[in-house]
């Protein structure tokens, strides 16, 4: 990582305000990254379960350390972000493994089942029916000025996401419900394990 | 390979999941909101364990309720409070910040907390908050790092630390200050950190080339120089590392790194004679680094002797 460049600046500041020769994320205080299991045993729908994953583990991972990866504007500097975050999907996967949510027609797999426009949603790209930024091209508050690399690329594999994916087609990444949902990867501890319709 | 692969036996491996979540789950109530917002009230170095567990056990909620979160800034901006509880109320809130919309309109009084607390006696506190303000260009920490670095008994944190702040929004009048620093011959720590902040400034190209050609100085902060010098000055930086892969008696780690800068560098231009010592180099060497860095290099100038 001697030649990572961002911004113009050469090298990464990352500082563990914790000891990385124990697992833990603990701090001085005694507080810590939250265990997997915390999240994954959750029974409640996603709706109970966003907050306090998005709190801990995901924003006490980033702000465990010092240095860029702590705060939203600069985190994606450090290339920890990446892999930091492929976690927090790996964790979301192995809940909707371990409590059975695929059904992005659920409520119980995912809260916000219409568009930015419709009653009770949340923000703009959280909603089930919203494209996401970059592949939607669209910009301008309270998306960024710019939209790089659109439309999503072509897979040779399989035929989801769309050209402008929605969150929808996030959530039965597997292909439980349907083959045709399947995206493509996974992760090494979240077993493919069919749902009983 | 001979044998099958074993096959995964799913209701197996959800019963063994089941039971290690089991084994792990620590239920932790939390209690009421009024308690905790009273908990968090009293100050003193009384009560520290109890009130940072309230801090951790409140932390799902707190964004949802104006009192907790008044409640940790409160205690965050008290400096007559306990130094640990105050790091524990800053942890959450910075982790709170994640959740930017809902956190957006408790900003203004966290930031005049932090400011409050740039100069704590509390050396982690301080350190915490400096660089959280730092990180979002606050101009108020920008100069208590700044005038630390010119005044060393006004410095808020080891020399290395504001560099490195500093550097998170480095301005052009932060350039003759970072100089200063490097010419003061400081340790190597803070010395490299110097020297990583200045590399897009031109003013420090020749700084930058008498550091990377000389064999004396630190393996990194060669390095360093010459990335810097690279990305000011392909054309300099060519006849430098030219020189330094060709030394043998320079470190080979040094002229692998240069070798690779020439590998991947813009200015890079066929030159037969230097092609031929650098498979010289490759079979000479005994270091591996260095011979995997002299084939790169061949390989990216198609072979030319």
């Amino acid at each position: 990582m001697r030649t990572w460049t961002t911004d113009g600046q050469i090298g990464i500041t990352r500082l563990p305000e914790f000891d990385p020769a124990k697992s833990g994320a603990r701090n001085d205080v005694g507080q810590s990254v939250s265990a997997e299991s915390v999240t994954v045993s959750k029974t409640g729908n996603y709706a109970v379960v966003q907050p306090t994953f998005e709190g801990n583990p995901h924003g006490r991972a980033h702000t465990s350390f010092g240095g860029p990866i702590s705060i939203i504007d600069t985190a994606a500097r450090d290339p920890l972000f990446f892999l930091l975050h492929a976690n927090v999907d790996r964790i979301w996967a192995k809940w909707q493994w371990f409590q059975k949510r695929f059904d992005a027609a659920s409520l119980t797999a995912y809260p916000f089942l219409g568009s930015a426009t419709s009653t009770g949603a949340t923000r703009i790209g959280h909603n089930a029916l919203d494209t996401m930024w970059p592949w939607n091209n669209i910009i301008g508050h309270p998306r960024p000025s710019t939209a790089p690399r659109k439309p999503f690329p072509k897979s040779p594999v399989v035929k989801a996401p769309a050209a402008k994916p929605d969150v929808r087609a996030m959530i039965d990444f597997q292909g439980q419900l349907n083959t045709a949902n399947q995206l493509g990867f996974d992760y090494d501890d979240v077993p493919f394990e069919p749902v009983a319709q | 390979m001979t044998g099958k692969e074993p096959t995964l036996d799913l209701d197996d491996y959800r019963r063994a999941y089941a039971k290690e979540l089991a084994g792990e789950r620590r239920t932790v109530k939390a209690p009421p909101i009024k308690e905790t917002v009273a908990l968090l009230a009293k100050s003193g170095k009384t009560k520290r364990a109890a009130r940072i567990a309230a801090i951790d056990a409140v932390a799902e909620r707190a964004l949802g309720r104006p009192s907790i979160m008044n409640a940790l800034i409160d205690v965050l901006a008290d400096p007559k409070d306990d130094p640990s509880v105050r790091r524990a109320a800053l942890a959450l809130l910075r982790e709170l910040t994640f959740s930017a919309t809902a956190f957006r309109r408790y900003d203004a009084d966290f930031r005049a907390a932090l400011r409050g607390a740039a100069e704590d006696p509390d050396e982690g506190l301080r350190e915490r908050v400096l660089d959280f303000l730092a990180l979002h260009k606050d101009e108020y920490a920008q100069r208590l790092l700044a005038d630390g670095l010119k005044e060393p008994d006004k410095a808020l944190v080891p020399v290395e630390r504001a560099l490195q702040m500093i550097g998170y929004d480095l301005h052009g009048d932060h350039l003759a200050l970072l100089r200063d620093v490097v010419g003061a011959k400081p340790n190597q720590a803070v010395r490299r950190t110097a020297l990583r902040l200045l590399a897009a400034d031109s003013e420090s190209q020749s700084l930058f080339e008498d550091i990377a050609a000389d064999p004396k100085e630190d393996g990194e902060a060669r390095a360093t120089s010459a990335m810097a010098l690279q990305s000011l000055d392909p054309e300099r930086f060519a006849k430098v590392a030219r020189k330094v892969v060709l030394n043998e008696k320079d470190d080979d780690n040094v002229r692998a790194v240069f070798l690779n800068g020439l590998t991947h560098g813009p200015a890079e231009v066929t030159d037969a004679v230097f092609g031929k010592r650098v498979r010289a180099v490759r079979y000479k060497t005994s270091s591996t680094q260095l011979r995997k860095s002299a084939e790169k290099y061949i390989d990216s100038t198609g072979g030319d002797s």
